[in-house]
Order: structure tokens, then sequence, then C-alpha cells
């Protein structure tokens, strides 16, 4: 198995680093959202994820997410965890977007405030994370366009509509059609041990992970 | 920075990660570039050996004249230590 439900098979004791996946809107199961697991010591795995716009959350990893572990070796899983968390505190003001490209945190680990309409996704906030640290999961060079990649991005627009303003989601309206990295490929960029992946690699990996979740149930 | 036995853990890393982000955020280069210098790589845990590195990783090519030394000289350490340098380092070489 690619991931595992943690109400079923607990993030190991031992586990320090990984990324969760899960479905947090009961009325839309096929909108998934992924987030970075992390141990700093005995205590319990914490999930530090991009939950929306402006709102970095830090929070105890809940049992209704899938978790996988991290691919990289036992050395810099022990910075990368170090590192995410200290991210609810040098990070907290990121905005949402939906384009990828460039970088998106400074020497101090701090967000770098974007033109206006740019920002970050669930998803692009952990490979943000990973590349400020000299790490690639994705070769995003390689990633196709989508037909339905341009209706979420339209939904996700007309939601971003009731908490950014009016100027943002303007700005945002002009990045539709930009290449998405959705969270199953990136969580697959996550727990691979041969980054950065392709988009082939990736998408077939992020099969993988939604086969565990959703088991023989239909996904759009 | 001599491991004390055993791999370290990510809280161990914390005030390292948190030191040398303070010395950036002040724009302590100089600071920050006789650290780099006087690591005994030969001590130090790999763990205290990627977090310097990588901590440091988006100013390497700017203030810290040190940097790319560090890294040649932990590559030849992890190899001495028989462990995997490509890996451990990977992004950073």
């Amino acid at each position: 198995m690619a991931v595992s439900r943690q109400s079923a098979h607990p993030f190991a004791p031992d586990e320090i680093l990984g990324v969760a996946i899960g479905t947090p809107n009961p009325d839309n199961t096929q909108q998934r959202h992924v987030g970075l697991i992390y141990r700093i010591d005995d205590s319990g795995p914490r999930l530090c994820h991009l939950a929306w716009h402006f709102m970095l959350k830090d929070e105890p990893l809940p049992a209704d997410y899938f978790w996988g572990s991290s691919g990289l070796d036992p050395v810099n899983k022990v910075f990368m965890a170090a590192y995410v968390a200290s991210l609810k505190r040098n990070a907290s003001d990121v905005p949402y977007g939906i384009d990828y490209g460039g970088i998106y945190f400074d020497d101090q680990g701090r967000y770098i405030v974007q033109p206006l309409g740019r920002g970050l996704t669930c998803a692009t906030f952990i490979l943000a994370v990973f590349t400020r640290n000299g790490f690639d999961l994705l070769e995003t060079e390689s990633w196709l366009e989508r037909p339905d990649d341009v209706e979420w991005q339209q939904q996700i627009i007309s939601v971003l509509d009731r908490y950014a303003s009016r100027e943002h989601i303007e700005a945002v309206k002009q990045n539709v059609r930009a290449k998405r990295f959705r969270p199953e490929e990136v969580a697959a960029g996550v727990i691979s041990e041969n980054i950065p992946l392709d988009f082939s690699a990736a998408y077939a990996l992020a099969q993988e992970i939604l086969q565990d979740m959703y088991g023989s149930s239909p996904i759009r | 920075m001599e491991p004390a036995g055993g791999p370290l853990k990510p809280a161990d890393l914390m005030p390292v990660i948190a030191g040398l982000t303070n010395l950036l955020k002040a724009n302590y280069f100089a600071e920050i570039d006789r650290l780099l210098k006087s690591v005994k790589v030969s001590d130090a845990a790999p763990e205290i050996l990627v977090a310097l590195l990588r901590t440091t990783y988006p100013v390497r090519h700017k203030p810290l004249r040190h940097w790319p030394k560090l890294l040649r000289d932990v590559r030849a350490e992890l190899a001495a230590r028989h462990l995997d340098g490509e890996r451990i380092l990977r992004g950073l070489i």
C-alpha cells in the first residue's frame, strides 16, 4: 500500500516525516487535501498544512487522514521534520493561488510576498517547502495541462471569492489553465525514494494512493 | 555538536535551525560563514551537518564563501563513514 488510514494503521512511533492526504469536506469527497506530517520527539504526529487563503495550520494528525512515510533517507527526514516544525512560526502568511513556479521562501524560511494573485495550494505549498531545502519532488516542467484541472481551478476561484480581496480574485483568474499539481501527485513525490518524479511516474503512484483511499469507489 | 550516541531527533536540530535562522534574519553572514568554516565535520553528527548545509542553502552563492568547502568536506566525511552521501546531499551537489 502507498498510504494507510491513520485510524486503522497509525503513523508508527518511529516515523518522523510523512505526508497526509484526506477528504476534509464531507459534502465533496472528491476534493482532496494534503499536508506534511512531522514528529519532533516522543509526542504524537502533527500535520502542517496550508488549509486555505492565509491559513497555515499545525495540528494533531486527524484520524480520518491517510498517511505515507517520506521517501527521504533517515538523516534528511530528521532535518525536514525539524524544519517543518518551525514553519508555523516563520511562514504563516501564505495566500492561496493556483499557479506554481519560482521561489516562495527566503533564506530565513519566511514566505516571500508574491505579485497579486499568486500564492500556493495545499499541494504546491509542500513543493515549495522541499524546494527551499534543495529537494525537487517533481519534474514540474514535465507536467501536463488537463481539461478537468481548469474545471477545478474555476471551482476554487468561486469559493475563494468569499474569502479573498476582489483584486486577488481578479489576478488569480489570470492564472486559470496553469499547470496543476494535484494533492495525490505531490503526495507521491513525498513518499517516493526516487525524486524528482516526472509526470508519468507521479501519476502512476498517485493512482495507487487514490486506490488506497477510495478502494473501488469511482474517482473523478 | 558531537554525536552523543545514536541518531539525533528533530527536536535536537530545532535549536540549530533557529540559531542559524536568527543569524540569517540579522544578515550576520560573516558570522555564519565563520561558523561554517569552524565546523569539525569528523566530530559532528550527519544530521547536524545536513542542517547547517540545508538551512543556509538559499544563500550559498552569495555571502557564504565557506559553504562549498563545507559541502565538499561533508561529502568526503560521509563517504569515510560509509554513508550514502549522494542521497543524503541530494539537491546540494
